[in-house]
């Protein structure tokens, strides 16, 4: 089991990603609207992991994996975004992301991600 | 850039992302040149694109293709207001993020800002030029896409 904070600027989107990591038996300690929300939000809760969105108001996804990055170099932050184009995925990948799941997900691709990101 | 290599090119990539995003086969109208848009009286996402060319992606949206949406991604009927505004716009990014994945392929780099969701009647006027195509599930129109260039 590992516990989650997500992190999506769209309420529907965190509420079913929360349904499904807790149907998959993790835990959802938190969620976020934005990129600022989500640095404040990792330094209290202290998560396994992180599901970060990129396009979001106020700080996005990219700007808020580096800040969490230079924070805790173990932090372990998926990426899920609308946008999946290459620059994108290795820009995330060179900031430290451990996956990058392209929306629209299906709750088999999240679970597997969880699993293999936190062992 | 070329002008009618961009409408090309955003014209295919943003009506595979709708059918990558819907994972449904549906047909495309006939492409418009446009330099206005109105709003149908649904529910109406505006994103704003950077990038390669400045311009906005509009996607009008039907109840149909967002009920159609929501049980095809998430196997469920939305119900709330407040959630099927969220599920809308979030439909919007999706088509919108996936099509800037599209245009990548085809050399044109883009990026979006978060959506904005309108609902009712509404015009957009004195854009410099725009391409737009409705989807089509047979006669129902699910939903009409317009790309329009500033300056």
């Amino acid at each position: 089991m590992a516990r989650v904070l997500v992190v999506d600027d769209a309420a529907f989107m965190r509420m079913m990603l929360t349904d499904i990591l807790v149907k998959g038996g993790h835990e959802v300690v938190g969620d976020a609207e934005n990129g600022k929300v989500a640095i404040e939000s990792y330094k209290s809760l202290k998560p396994d992991m992180v599901t970060m969105d990129i396009t979001m108001p106020e700080m996005d996804g990219l700007e808020a994996l580096k800040a969490i990055i230079e924070l805790d170099s173990e932090a372990k932050i998926v990426m899920c975004s609308a946008m999946g184009q290459q620059s994108m995925v290795l820009d995330a990948v060179k900031s430290g992301a451990k996956d990058f799941i392209v929306k629209p997900f299906d709750k088999d691709k999240i679970l597997a991600t969880v699993s293999k990101v936190v062992g | 850039m070329d002008k009618s290599f961009v409408f090309t090119t955003s014209l295919n990539g943003s009506y595979k992302a709708v059918l990558d995003v819907l994972q449904e086969d549906y047909e495309r109208g006939s492409p418009r040149l446009v330099t206005q848009h109105t709003v149908g009286g649904g529910y109406c996402g505006l994103v704003g694109l950077l990038g390669d060319f400045k311009g906005r992606l509009i996607v009008d949206l039907t109840d149909e293709v967002i009920s159609r949406a929501a049980m095809k991604m998430f196997g469920m009927v939305i119900e709330d207001v407040g959630m099927i505004q969220s599920f809308a716009s979030e439909l919007v990014n999706m088509i919108a993020g996936n099509a800037c994945t599209q245009l990548a392929n085809g050399g044109i780099h883009l990026d979006i800002t978060p959506p904005t969701l309108l609902h009712g009647t509404s015009s957009f006027i004195g854009f410099h030029e725009g391409i737009e195509f409705d989807v089509f599930d047979g006669d129902m129109k699910l939903l009409t896409l317009t790309i329009s260039l500033e300056g």
